[in-house]
C-alpha cells in the first residue's frame, strides 16, 4: 500500500522554482533516500510533505487522505513526524523532559485537564513517563535522562531528536539529514538505529541525507533530485551507476563549462 | 512536603494579619499588593511562551469599567458583576489574541501595546458611558455595604487575598501541568513544538485568554476598592510595571511574579519619605536587578541554595559534577 503519494508538487519563491513537478509515492515499510546537490529542493519538499510551507501547486496524499496544507501538528496525529537539519530540540530541559514533551499527542493536555487534574489524568499522563524512559533507552541514551539537552554532544544530540520525533508514535518518519556532521561510528550507530524503527518498530522512514555511503547501505530506494526536480528513483546500485545522477554530483567530463 | 508546609503557613499568616496590622494605610499597601500579584502573575503565565502582553492594563480596564457600569448605572450587586467581569475580558481576548498571536517578538509587544492605547483611548474619548477623561467616580462597593465601608479596609483585605489566591492558585496549577509544559516547550521551540504535535497557535490563545480574565478580576476588585476609575490608572506604564515586576522576581517559576509585585509595591512605599526622587529609587532597582540578578530574585535565591548545597557535599560527590546552576 502506498503511505505516501505526492503528486505533480511544485514550490515557487518568486522567479525560483525550489520544488518543481515533483511525483513520488513511498510504499508503507520502505526506508527511501531522498539525495541530491546542495539547494536542490530536499528540504523545501520536506516543508511542503509537513505543513511548513503551502505548495504553489499539486498535493499530497498520506494513507490515501488529501493532507495538502495541513497544520504540522494535525499531521502528528495522523502519523506523519519529521525531524530538522539543524538540531532543533528543546535546548533548555532535560533529555527525558524532552521525550515525555514529545509525547504529547498521547497526554491529557488540555487546559482544565490540567487545572482539574483529575486522578484519572494525572494517572494516565504518569504512565507516559514509563513510555518516554523506552523510548530513551530504544535510542541508546539510557542513562542521559537528567542531562540537559542543550549540553549534550552533537551525536547525542542527533539520537534525541530520533527519539523525540519516535515518541508521538508515527507511521511515517521524516528524518532531515540525521548524519551531518556525525563521526564514523556515530554514522553507523545511527544507521542502524534507523532500520531498527523500519524493523522493530514498523516505522516507514524516508531520509534526506549527504552522507552517501550511509545511504547506499540503508535505504531500499532512493529518489534524486536536483534543481527542484526528480531526475532518477530506483534501487541504491541502479542509482549509483545512473549516468544521470553521476553527471548531477559530478558535472560532465567532457564539458568544462558545465558546472 | 515541607514546600506545603510553608504554603499552609503563609496563607495562615496572611490570613491573621489584619489581627496584628491595623492601620489603615499599611492594609492599603498589602490590598495593592494583591491587585499586582494578581496582574503580575496572569501575565507571566503567557510570559512563559516567551510572549510579554503590554495589553493588560487594557484588560484590566475592561474590567474595571465592566464593573463600573454595572454596579453604578445598572444597580446590579457587585457579586455578579464580578464574574462579569473577567468574563467579558476573556471574550474580548478571543479575537484580540487571534490577530496579535498571529505576530511574534517585539511586534506582538507592539500590536498589544496598541491595543492598551485603544481601549484606554476609546474609555476616554466617550464621557457616556465611559465618563471621559474624568473616570467613573463613586462606584458602589461590595455587599453588604455595612461590612464593606470605606473606613473599615479588612473586608476588603479578605477578598483581595481570596481572589489573590484563587488567582495564583489556578496559574500554578496550570503551570505545572502538562499544559503547562507545554507553554514551556513554545519557549523553547516553537517549531519543534508543532512538530510533535502541539496545537502552537490556540495554546497561545488560551495563555492569552486566562491572562485577560484574571487582569479583569483585578480590575473589577480595584473598581469596587477605590470606587473610582480613569483612564490615567490603566496605562501603558501599568503595564510595563507589571512586566518589570516579573523581570525583576525572575521567570522560573510563578513565585517570581509573587515576589517581584511584593518587592516593588513595598520598595516604593519605603521610597514615599523621598518625596520627587521616588521614581529615580523605582527606576533604579530593575537596572540593578537586571546587572546583579539577571535570573530575578527567584532565580538568584536558587543558585545560591544550590551553592550552598555543592558546599556540604562531599568532595567525592563534587567530582560527579554534580551542579544545578547552569
Amino acid at each position: 500500500m502506498a503511505l505516501l503519494e505526492v503528486a505533480h508538487l511544485t514550490r515557487r519563491f518568486g522567479g525560483l522554482i525550489a520544488v518543481n513537478n515533483v511525483t513520488l509515492t513511498v510504499e508503507a515499510g520502505e526506508i527511501r533516500g531522498l539525495i541530491g546537490p546542495n539547494g536542490a529542493g530536499k528540504t523545501t519538499l520536506f516543508n511542503l510533505l509537513t505543513g511548513v510551507l503551502r505548495p504553489t501547486a499539486g498535493c499530497v496524499r498520506f494513507e490515501s487522505a488529501d493532507i495538502t496544507g495541513e497544520a504540522t501538528h494535525r499531521l502528528v496525529r495522523r502519523g506523519l513526524v519529521r525531524t530538522y537539519q539543524l538540531s532543533q530540540l528543546f535546548a533548555g530541559f532535560t533529555v527525558f523532559r524532552n521525550v515525555l514533551s514529545a509525547l504529547h499527542v498521547h497526554a491529557r493536555s488540555g487546559f482544565w485537564a490540567g487545572l482539574l487534574e483529575l486522578p484519572a489524568v494525572r494517572r494516565h499522563n504518569d504512565a507516559l513517563h514509563e513510555r518516554a524512559l523506552e523510548i530513551i533507552r530504544f535510542v541508546g541514551l539510557g542513562g542521559r535522562e537528567e542531562e540537559i539537552a542543550g549540553s549534550l554532544s552533537h551525536g547525542h544530540k542527533r539520537l534525541l531528536q530520533v527519539a523525540v520525533g519516535l515518541a508521538p508514535s508515527p507511521r511515517l518518519l521524516l528524518l532531515d539529514e540525521p548524519v551531518a556532521g556525525l563521526l564514523h561510528e556515530d554514522v553507523d550507530r545511527m544507521m542502524a538505529l534507523v532500520q531498527s524503527l523500519r524493523d522493530t518498530q514498523g516505522i516507514t522512514v524516508v531520509l534526506v541525507e549527504h552522507n552517501m555511503q550511509a545511504v547506499m547501505r540503508v535505504c531500499d530506494r532512493i529518489t534524486v533530485l536536483q534543481f527542484g526536480s526528480v531526475i532518477a528513483e530506483g534501487a541504491p546500485a541502479a542509482i549509483a551507476a545512473d549516468p544521470k545522477v553521476i553527471e548531477a554530483y559530478l558535472g560532465v567530463f567532457e564539458d568544462d563549462d558545465a558546472a | 512536603m515541607t514546600k506545603a508546609l510553608g504554603l499552609v503557613l503563609l496563607i495562615a499568616a496572611l490570613l491573621l494579619l489584619p489581627l496584628v496590622v491595623q492601620d489603615a494605610y499599611y492594609l492599603h499597601v498589602l490590598i495593592l499588593i494583591g491587585i499586582n500579584v494578581m496582574v503580575a502573575v496572569s501575565m507571566w503565565l503567557l510570559g512563559v511562551t516567551g510572549l510579554i502582553s503590554f495589553g493588560q492594563a487594557g484588560f484590566m480596564f475592561i474590567g474595571a469599567m465592566t464593573t463600573a457600569l454595572l454596579t453604578k448605572s445598572m444597580h446590579w450587586p457587585f457579586w455578579i458583576a464580578l464574574p462579569l467581569s473577567a468574563v467579558i475580558p476573556a471574550l474580548i481576548a478571543a479575537p484580540v489574541g487571534r490577530l496579535s498571536l498571529r505576530v511574534k517578538g517585539v511586534y506582538f509587544f507592539l500590536v498589544t501595546l496598541a491595543f492598551g492605547q485603544v481601549v484606554n483611548g476609546i474609555f476616554a474619548y466617550f464621557q457616556e458611558p465611559f465618563g471621559g477623561w474624568y473616570g467613573i467616580r463613586d462606584i458602589p462597593p461590595p455587599q453588604p455595604a455595612t461590612l464593606f465601608t470605606t473606613l473599615n479596609k479588612v473586608p476588603f483585605y479578605y477578598l483581595c487575598l481570596l481572589l489573590t489566591l484563587i488567582t495564583c492558585g489556578v496559574v500554578y496549577r496550570v503551570s505545572r501541568s502538562w499544559f503547562g509544559n507545554v507553554l514551556w516547550s513554545i519557549r523553547e521551540s516553537e517549531l519543534l513544538a508543532s512538530s510533535v504535535g502541539i496545537d502552537v497557535p490556540t495554546t497561545k490563545l488560551i495563555a492569552f485568554i486566562v491572562a485577560a480574565l484574571f487582569a479583569g478580576v483585578a480590575g473589577s476588585f480595584y473598581a469596587a476598592y477605590f470606587a473610582y476609575i480613569s483612564p490615567l490608572v490603566f496605562t501603558f506604564e501599568y503595564s510595563v510595571n507589571m512586566l518589570i515586576f516579573i523581570v525583576v522576581g525572575g521567570f522560573a517559576s510563578i513565585a517570581g511574579p509573587i515576589v517581584g509585585a511584593v518587592a516593588l509595591t513595598l520598595v516604593p512605599e519605603m521610597f514615599r519619605v523621598t518625596g520627587k526622587y521616588q521614581l529615580l529609587a523605582f527606576g533604579l532597582i530593575p537596572l540593578l536587578s537586571m546587572r546583579l540578578m539577571p535570573q530575578g530574585i527567584i532565580g538568584s535565591y536558587a543558585a545560591f541554595r544550590a551553592r550552598r548545597a555543592h558546599r556540604a557535599l562531599p568532595r567525592s560527590a563534587l567530582s560527579l559534577g554534580i551542579d544545578s546552576e547552569a
